[in-house]
């Protein structure tokens, strides 16, 4: 009888449980930043910090910006305030999708491996509840802890987004991309959340007479400087906590 | 001016028979009503009350002159639903024909940039062919067709289409 080929063993994850921290009891959010992350901060610095507006009729219009290409259901019955009862579009509008997205060489930062990072940010808690100040710390002499949050270094990524704004008149158009370039070079997005460096390099016109309507459109493109990091990877949380010992004992002896 | 072929009583008849199939509002015979009895507003940009900026378009919006009643033959073609980057987007052409000749009666002359009022909504005139030479005859020009496509409410500026706040 053949003697049984012994199975490889289950591979042991090289884990020091001594750095295993009960989250469940800070306020410390784990942070992650994804792709919505960036095209929401778009949306918030259009729809609420430069607010294109025309005067159409001698009343102010709000110019509506959207993202492209949405389901048809969506753009006629969620977006319908753009569109008549002929379901055909009423200008302006702005329309914005992202294009590209590529390694932000200029950046030579790198968190080597993904499944095990080897640099990270570190950021200190000013206040821990393991710190506090008793009578038996004092007795047992035992100096004051720090606590550490880790997070694995992002990738610095450069997207692109194109946008095309779509006004009945030349005139309408320029006080849109006016207010646009005047908003290059700012950090974009919420105030309370990520804000990310964006470059417009140059608009293009592209107002023609077609065989049927006159089109008066500008496209341009917006190069945002952006980073990813995900909340987890392979079941590891990106975020770790780190707290210093509470003592450091230094014995004499010979290594 | 009649021809050998083509003589004065025929063109009264062409054209007797012509608006008793469109229609001919300015009759009071059947209250102007025809055969086929299709209308459509006709309103003109009066260009006196218009004003331009350099790039020769009306942003301050259009004033148009009142409407006209006018008898045509109307066809449609089917609404094309384009769908790009900013979703649906409803295109529709229509060709309007007109009796040149009514037209001349009423002292009306088309333009594109007109607009026609039908099947509530607006089509803007972007072509006219006035080539209808009955019996090759240049005196005898029978129709005035109008190329049109449906033109965006927002272009148009003449009604109020936002609602609620902005």
């Amino acid at each position: 009888m053949a003697k049984e080929k012994p199975t490889a063993p289950t591979p042991v994850l090289e884990t020091n449980r001594g750095r295993d921290y009960k989250r469940s009891d800070d306020n410390v959010k784990n942070i992650s930043v994804g792709l919505m992350d960036m095209d929401s901060a778009i949306m918030y610095y259009f729809d609420n910090v430069i607010r294109p507006r025309v005067e159409e009729s001698g009343e102010q219009i709000r110019v509506p910006i959207m993202y492209g290409s949405p389901e048809r259901w969506a753009s006629v019955r969620r977006t319908g305030y753009i569109r008549d009862k002929k379901r055909q579009i009423l200008t302006p509008v702005i329309m914005f999708k992202r294009t590209s997205m590529t390694k932000n060489e200029s950046i030579p930062l790198d968190k080597l491996d993904a499944n095990n990072p080897k640099l990270h940010y570190t950021f200190e808690k000013k206040w821990t509840q393991k710190n506090r100040y008793d009578k038996f710390t004092a007795q047992q002499k035992l100096i004051p802890q720090n606590e550490f949050y880790n997070v694995t270094l992002p990738d610095y990524m450069t997207l692109t987004y194109n946008f095309i704004i779509w006004t009945a008149y030349t005139e309408q158009m320029n006080k849109i991309v006016e207010k646009v370039n005047y908003s290059v070079g700012s950090y974009w997005g919420a105030p309370d959340k990520m804000k990310f460096k964006t470059v417009i390099d140059s608009f293009s016109d592209v107002t023609e007479m077609s065989d049927t309507e006159r089109v008066v459109k500008t496209e341009f493109d917006v190069t945002l400087n952006g980073y990813l990091i995900p909340k987890s990877f392979n079941n590891k949380v990106t975020t770790q906590k780190y707290i210093t010992p509470k003592r450091v004992v230094v014995k004499e002896g010979f290594m | 001016m009649a021809s050998r072929f083509l003589s004065t009583r025929d063109q009264g008849l062409f054209t007797s028979i012509n608006r008793e199939l469109v229609g001919d509002p300015k009759s009071s015979a059947q209250n102007g009503d025809g055969v086929i009895n299709q209308t459509a507003v006709l309103y003109r940009i009066s260009v006196a009350d218009t004003t331009t900026n350099l790039y020769g378009e009306a942003a301050g919006g259009k004033t148009y002159l009142s409407g006209v009643k006018v008898p045509c033959m109307i066809s449609a073609d089917d609404i094309d639903f384009n769908t790009d980057e900013f979703g649906i987007d409803a295109q529709q052409t229509a060709q309007f024909w007109l009796e040149r000749e009514y037209l001349t009666e009423l002292n009306l002359v088309i333009e594109p940039g007109d607009i026609f009022d039908w099947n509530y909504a607006h089509f803007e005139i972007g072509s006219i062919n006035e080539n209808q030479l009955v019996g090759g005859n240049v005196d005898s020009n029978w129709s005035v067709v109008c190329n049109t496509f449906l033109v965006r409410r927002s272009n148009l500026q003449i009604e109020r289409i936002r609602q609620g706040v902005n």
